[in-house]
């Protein structure tokens, strides 16, 4: 609950720092001219989108399962791209994790950063039933990244990861008939 | 004023987006938390235990509003007593509260009541029980931890295989329990609360010194885990001590928060009679 107060203030200063750079002349095209050249050799070739499954044409637990694994398996490729267009469409306003990723995978663009490795391989643990009150489909998720890589425009590193393995609970519906998803967190202790 | 507040906020963002806090996937998913509780989990309340029948329907439902779970009544399938909870006349009731230091804020209390003869799926129109409120955690703690200690818990079952209060010397006597918690429905500070006892752990006592200390309940022959072989006929009593926890949850909240404290029950199997059977050759084909 804390945690999505300070995920809407992030995006809040995101917005205004958006807002604040439009005013000034943009660096923004000599730059992007710049740093291929530099990370083109360093840098293997970004993760490729994962396909969307048919089965997410589904209405019930199997078609939730599937737009569930497609979302986190759709991480690295958003981190590495900064394209996050059907990530974002497949997120709730609710979704904490959400904006943080978008956050994240929005400053890693505007800085001209590139993001190597981190790729996510999940699997489904267990589905529980529908919520009634929500219409939220409740998963429970395995989720093993390898180790991921931030490096600036430069090609000085800036943030290592660590390989990560860890289960979490991710909760996701339906809205227009689209999935959307409405958070992912560690898994309720029992 | 609001000039001010902007600022700060901007520069909350600043400080936060810095390299440091760039994460990889457990990262963003470590501070959140889940909005509704996994029927079927062990987390999930004991009135949602699935089931078809009409009789499994509970009676009640309860459930807290909060601004965070009024952003999903967009969903396809959100039910209608959300949107009915969350509509503007009820706004009132869970604007979100600002609570002191060492207080924590709960949402609005709704209730439900099920009827056979209701109209539409059963269901009665939500009705608010309690508005949103300001709680403190340490005495509700303190008073959960009380109700835990003076809750009767019916001791764990005690089953034996064989069944018929005999068994043989020198093969497995089976003996099992279950791990299924118990709950309380009460009331602290003026709010609902369920206090559970959740089965931690079992000794058994054999009766002829032999004692197995587990955290597994066992299981009925053949999954069986828990099991025993006398050496020696004679008459013998098998004893279980299960060792509960507590926990308790506020109506209509998603997550179950423990309790100090420890309880202990203990059951019996009754007399056994272990016989010493020996192998015998016969002419004729069994019956």
């Amino acid at each position: 609950m804390v945690r999505r107060v300070v995920g809407w203030v992030v995006l809040l200063g995101a917005v205004i720092g958006v807002g604040a750079c439009t005013g000034e002349p943009s660096p923004g095209p000599t730059t992007v001219t710049v740093a291929p050249t530099e990370s083109t050799a360093a840098s293997p070739t970004p993760p490729a989108k994962p396909e969307r499954p048919e089965a997410m044409e589904r209405d019930d637990a199997e078609g939730a399962a599937a737009a569930a694994q497609y979302f986190i398996e759709m991480y690295p490729y958003v981190m590495a791209t900064g394209d996050t267009a059907e990530f974002e469409a497949m997120s709730h306003d609710a979704c904490g994790f959400c904006v943080d990723t978008l956050s994240q995978a929005n400053q890693i663009k505007n800085r001209d950063e590139t993001w190597t490795g981190g790729e996510i391989t999940s699997s489904l643990v267990e589905s529980y039933e529908q919520d009634a009150l929500t219409g939220i489909f409740p998963l429970d998720v395995d989720i093993d990244q390898e180790q991921a890589v931030i490096t600036d425009a430069a090609g000085s590193v800036v943030f290592t990861g660590v390989p990560e393995r860890a289960q979490y609970r991710v909760e996701i519906a339906q809205r227009d008939g689209e999935w959307l998803v409405v958070e992912i967190a560690p898994r309720p202790e029992s | 004023m609001t000039m001010t507040m902007v600022g700060v906020i901007a520069l909350t963002g600043l400080a936060l987006s810095g390299s440091d806090d760039y994460t990889q996937f457990g990262g963003s998913a470590s501070g959140q938390s889940v909005t509704v509780v996994a029927p079927g989990s062990p987390d999930s309340a004991s009135s949602s235990s699935g089931g078809t029948s009409s009789a499994d329907v509970p009676v009640v439902r309860e459930w807290r509003a909060t601004p965070e779970l009024c952003w999903l009544v967009d969903l396809d399938a959100a039910a209608m007593q959300l949107a009915e909870s969350c509509a503007d006349g009820y706004r009132v009731a869970y604007t979100g509260v600002e609570c002191p230091d060492g207080q924590v804020a709960v949402g609005a209390l709704f209730r439900q009541t099920h009827t056979a003869t209701g109209a539409g799926d059963g269901w009665s129109a939500a009705e608010l029980v309690e508005p949103e409120g300001c709680m403190t955690e340490v005495d509700i703690t303190t008073l959960a931890a009380q109700a835990f200690a003076s809750m009767a818990i019916q001791p764990s079952p005690l089953v034996v295989q064989p069944p018929d209060g005999w068994t043989l010397v020198n093969v497995d006597t089976i003996t099992y329990t279950t791990d299924v918690a118990q709950d309380l429905d009460t009331v602290l500070l003026g709010t609902p609360v369920t206090i559970r006892a959740v089965p931690h752990h079992f000794t058994w006592d054999y009766g002829d010194g032999a004692v197995v200390s587990t955290e597994d309940p066992g299981a009925a022959w053949p999954d069986h885990t828990v099991a025993h072989a006398y050496a020696v006929p004679g008459e013998t009593e098998i004893s279980l001590t299960t060792t509960w926890r507590g926990q308790f949850r506020v109506a209509g909240e998603a997550a179950w928060r423990d309790v100090p404290g420890e309880a202990t029950t203990t059951s019996s199997s009754g007399t056994i009679a272990v016989h010493e059977a020996r192998t015998r050759l016969v002419e004729d084909t069994l019956p």
